[in-house]
């Protein structure tokens, strides 16, 4: 993915940090009341004008947390296809709110 | 792909460069906040923020007097990427008093 013209070619691109969190535990904090903890199996990322409504995820051995109703747990195992168009932030190694 | 670095403004995005490594405000959808140093930026405005404060701010309504309280939640991050399509603004922290 082309950085712009005028960007510090030694600076980490936010999505590197992403790739690099393949393979361990992540954080993800929704734009709705929820959040999803799980491990990164990989993400795409739709090019140009595609981009911003890409970055969907892949992840296993999910829980999946609603903030409002005091905390209440939803465990998922396997694997889900999260839709990136949701997410607000991501949090690498995070294990989510503390209950 | 040749990339250039420049040290005058140009664009928008510039005004966000020279703030890199320094501590930022973000408003964000939602009524989120952030306050974090800035490590990393794309066009997309996609960040990374190290040693991170987010505040959630709710209204919560009294079913008896109808008043609106404002309630806000604050959590620490180590470090944290950013979906760059939640961001309002970004700013220099804000100084208060």
């Amino acid at each position: 993915m082309a950085a712009n013209a005028t960007t510090n070619p030694s600076q980490l691109l936010p999505l590197e940090l992403v790739d690099k969190c393949i393979g361990s535990r992540i954080h993800i904090v929704m734009k709705s009341d929820k959040e999803i903890v799980g491990t990164l199996l990989g993400f795409d990322d739709f090019v140009s004008i595609l981009s911003k409504s890409g970055d969907d995820m892949v992840l296993e051995d999910v829980t999946e947390f609603e903030i409002t109703p005091e905390g209440r747990r939803i465990t998922k195992l396997d694997q889900i296809l999260l839709n990136g168009n949701n997410i607000t932030m991501l949090v690498p190694g995070g294990e989510g709110p503390e209950v | 792909m040749g990339q250039q670095t420049t040290n005058t403004v140009e664009e928008p995005l510039d005004l966000i460069r020279l703030s890199l490594d320094e501590r930022i405000y973000v408003k964000m959808r939602n009524d989120r906040e952030l306050r974090g140093r800035l490590h990393a930026y794309d066009q997309h405005l996609n960040m990374i923020l190290g040693d991170v404060e987010e505040t959630v701010t709710t209204i919560e309504i009294d079913e008896e007097t109808y008043e609106e309280i404002y309630k806000s939640t604050k959590r620490n991050i180590p470090m944290l990427f950013v979906r760059g399509d939640g961001v309002v603004l970004v700013a220099p922290p804000l100084r208060v008093g």
